[in-house]
């Protein structure tokens, strides 16, 4: 816990208090709770209530009250009333999206009697701080991690050579892709949309959806190989997403903890199921077939609403979520149709359809402002907009190449590696030189270019 | 079983990748001959002191020196040269030759003008309105030579690595009803770093980095590193070299040339036109003047343009200067090098070995080049004098 907090104060020590505000909070409640019988309701549900005031009233003063003092002088404008809340500008402090969400699950989880309150305040308290996932997650659950950082493995060359390749994988798809896309990506959203075509606005939309991935699977990587050198396993953040071949399966590959925590915490109460296991893995694409019941369509929107807000406090993050629910509602309305026609059930199809509504989907979530995001939106739906393009071949080329590496390291995952690992030898040569390349590329262009961006949210 | 591979592969990996780092990140690389080719050499004009006339970037200390070293030498009024590559480097350039901007200097010394330059790499058009904005601001500009280059309409937008100064300062330009302006502005500021968390600086990020122990230690370790180790810095050249293997392989790949016709991107290619026309309509008066010119152009090898839509762009910028005749000059200077003064560069793509060079010119090519303008500016100002 000590190392935690040391890697945290090497950002902002002062910012240390407010973690362990919600940690502490949610320590002495679960105990409380789990002290109290479940007959008493009310004060089970009044300890709750003062777990979820303080930890989304830390939320909110830190991420969104800039957002809702802004929204709200605008209403007053609009109201004709003369009053204006002061807008505050306060530094986010890091990791407080990814704590917050596990030290909440933390003590839902003993609410709903999933799991025991642990008494012991450095292992609860290594559970919030752990540090390979604080930052940037895999958001995790208590039932899963606690039980391994009580146990303390030993040291053992399997979990570093583990650790250590998964860091490696990491650290090539930040610095080497992510860093490297990055300057193009900044480029195109520079750009007055205006003067986009609706060529350039897919390529951007394609770009920013590589660079993201390549950025946010990259801490991933590095978070689950960190923790797996000291021989405690977290659950997998990402598999292959722009390989899905449906929304519903998209948000079974991506963010993984993100949604799973979504689908347990938000929609399943929302469409009125009980929750019976609490998992980090999975995503929210199996809960959405969980319930037939109409509330369940509320509750799409409602969850990917909030799913869009906890990413930034902007309205486009917000259209971001409500995009995904509605692509999602029609894919669950045209399944009847899905069915009378097969074709239209194969992976192939589904992929070609959810890959370019996904990457459209991240033109909101990188836009300035959502008046520029529907100028970029309408380019696509626009066929003058298909006749020219404004930006260097080079952009074009460079997306497609990402696509194909994409593609390429899909097939290699999921076939040909398998295979080679039949004859040790080739295998044990080719990863040698798989290796030796990754090093030398990633020693090259290490550079303090840039943070995760999921740092930020 | 499996794992204990894993490792071993792993440390198969880090041993070989640091033998391959030892040998070839050592040694003296730079990546600047990569960019022009070995034939060909940068130069930048200086005075008999050594002080600067000429620079590539408006950063702090570049700039600084410049404008004190024209203070030092009597504050004249200036002849602002504008210009890429082709006004820094010298084809085959031996010892003692320099280029136009010097030999134009050393020609004005009994004038009451001095001339100075800042050429940029792959200039833009963008960019040379935005550095005639700057520095008009400390600098009486009377007059300014602008070489429209048909290359140079494909870039776009402003790259803050030559204005850092600009963007230390956070410079703006003024006229923002104008689109165009805006779109400069706007990529100005998106180089600041500032302490709000909107979304634009959000995804810079590195401002939330700002002045902690984290930043200070990378900071430190960088600078610790680029210190003591040769293999360290010259992970830059290397990055360089990577680049521009990729650029050779797509050009290989896709078949492209020197002499392949270079397609232009209409969006850009307005908007540099329309940054000309910004200067030109409204920025000369009789206290600054303006001098478009067409820049020398190897007249011995197919041309790297679609021909019409170079005779097009050349007929463009005349009648740009023809909107005000009488403060806006235009010249056109295509085919005054003749062919033996032209080179060749690095090849382009993986096939060959070198490539015919369009751009850049041998020492005598300068001197055609300073005379040629000499003529010009003798037309134009010295001969009203101030």
């Amino acid at each position: 816990m000590l190392a935690s907090c040391v890697f945290y104060g090497f950002w902002r020590w002062e910012y240390l208090s407010v973690m362990f505000i919600s940690a502490l909070t949610d320590y002495y409640t679960a105990i409380a709770i789990g002290n109290t019988p479940i007959e008493n309701k009310k004060k089970r549900n009044y300890l709750l209530a003062i777990t979820l005031i303080v930890n989304l009233g830390l939320l909110c003063y830190f991420k969104y009250l800039f957002f809702f003092s802004e929204n709200a002088n605008g209403f007053f404008n609009f109201l004709g009333i003369d009053y204006q809340l002061p807008l505050l500008r306060i530094l986010l402090p890091f990791g407080i999206s990814f704590y917050t969400f596990e030290t909440i699950s933390y003590t839902v989880d003993v609410y709903r009697g999933l799991i025991k309150p642990e008494k012991s305040f450095l292992n609860y308290g290594l559970f919030v701080t752990f540090f390979p996932k604080l930052v940037a997650g895999p958001i995790q659950r208590a039932a899963e991690l606690l039980p391994q950082l009580k146990e303390r493995p030993f040291f053992k060359l399997d979990y570093l050579a583990d650790g250590l390749k998964r860091i490696l994988y990491g650290l090539f798809l930040k610095v080497v892709l992510a860093d490297n896309i990055s300057p193009f990506v900044d480029e195109g959203f520079a750009l007055s949309p205006e003067t986009l075509s609706a060529i350039d606005v897919w390529m951007l939309a394609f770009m920013f959806g590589f660079q993201i991935y390549f950025d946010f699977s990259a801490y991933s990587h590095i978070a689950v190989g960190t923790a797996k050198m000291m021989g405690i396993s977290i659950p997998e953040n990402f598999n292959f997403p722009y390989m899905a071949s449906s929304f519903k399966d998209f948000w079974k590959r991506w963010h993984i903890s993100l949604s799973s925590w979504i689908r347990d915490y938000l929609y399943l109460p929302l469409a009125g199921i009980k929750v019976s296991t609490t998992t980090g893995s999975g995503g929210i694409g199996e809960g959405l077939d969980t319930t037939d019941r109409s509330a369940k369509t509320k509750a799409l929107f409602l969850t990917w609403a909030i799913m869009g807000l906890w990413h930034g406090a902007n309205w486009t993050f917000v259209f971001w979520g409500l995009y995904h629910a509605l692509i999602i509602f029609l894919e669950r309305k045209l399944k009847p149709l899905r069915e009378a026609v097969p074709i239209l059930n194969t992976f192939w199809i589904g992929w070609a359809i959810t890959l370019p509504l996904a990457m459209l989907s991240w033109i909101p979530f990188r836009a300035d402002s959502l008046a520029n995001t529907f100028l970029m939106l309408e380019k696509v739906i626009s066929p003058e907009a298909y006749t020219f393009y404004t930006m260097r071949e080079n952009n074009y080329i460079i997306a497609a190449v990402m696509m194909i590496f994409i593609l390429l390291s899909y097939f290699a995952n999921h076939y040909l590696e398998p295979t080679l690992n039949k004859v040790p030898y080739l295998s044990f040569g080719i990863n040698c030189i798989k290796f030796t390349v990754i090093i030398i590329f990633v020693f090259t262009f290490l550079r303090p270019i840039s943070q995760f961006i999921y740092f930020q949210f | 079983m499996t794992l204990r591979k894993l490792f071993f592969e792993i440390l198969v990996g880090l041993v070989l990748s640091y033998f391959i780092i030892a040998i070839f990140f050592s040694g003296d690389r730079k990546f600047e001959n990569l960019a022009l080719g070995t034939e060909t050499a940068t130069y930048n004009a200086v005075d008999k002191a050594g002080m600067p006339f000429h620079i590539q970037r408006t950063n702090k200390d570049e700039y600084d020196v410049l404008v004190k070293a024209w203070q030092q030498r009597g504050s004249k009024p200036v002849i602002l040269f504008l210009g890429n590559s082709q006004t820094h480097s010298i084809n085959q350039q031996k010892s003692g030759e320099v280029n136009f901007i010097e030999l134009l200097n050393r020609k004005a010394e009994d004038t009451p003008y001095e001339i100075l330059c800042i050429s940029l790499p792959n200039a833009g058009l963008q960019e040379f309105y935005l550095i005639y904005e700057y520095w008009k601001n400390s600098l009486p500009l009377k007059l300014v030579v602008l070489p429209v280059f048909m290359d140079d309409l494909r870039e776009d937008g402003i790259r803050d690595v030559f204005f850092s100064k600009l963007v230390q300062e956070k410079f703006q330009l003024s006229d923002t009803s104008n689109a165009l302006v805006s779109k400069i502005n706007r990529e100005l500021r998106s180089y600041w770093s500032s302490n709000d968390n909107t979304k634009a600086n959000r995804d810079k990020s590195t401002f939330f980095m700002k002045e902690t122990f984290q930043e200070k230690s990378e900071k430190y370790l960088n600078h610790k590193l680029d210190s003591s180790s040769t293999t360290w810095v010259n992970r830059a050249n290397v990055r360089g070299e990577f680049f521009n293997w990729l650029y050779k392989l797509r050009n290989t790949l896709l078949g492209i040339k020197a002499n392949t016709v270079r397609k232009m991107i209409p969006q850009r290619f307005e908007d540099n036109m329309h940054a000309v026309e910004l200067l030109v309509k409204s920025r000369a008066t009789e206290q600054t003047k303006f001098i478009l010119y067409i820049p020398p152009i190897r007249g011995d090898a197919k041309l790297p343009y679609d021909l019409d839509g170079y005779t097009e762009f050349k007929e463009r910028v005349r009648k740009l200067s023809a909107f005000n005749s009488k403060y806006v000059f235009y010249r056109n200077y295509e085919g005054i090098i003749p062919p033996e003064l032209w080179g060749y560069k690095a090849a382009t793509n993986l096939q060959s070995e070198r490539e015919v060079d369009y751009m850049h010119f041998q020492y005598k090519g300068h001197q055609i080049l300073c005379d040629s303008v000499q003529v010009l500016l003798h037309q134009v100002i010295y001969k009203d004098g101030i």
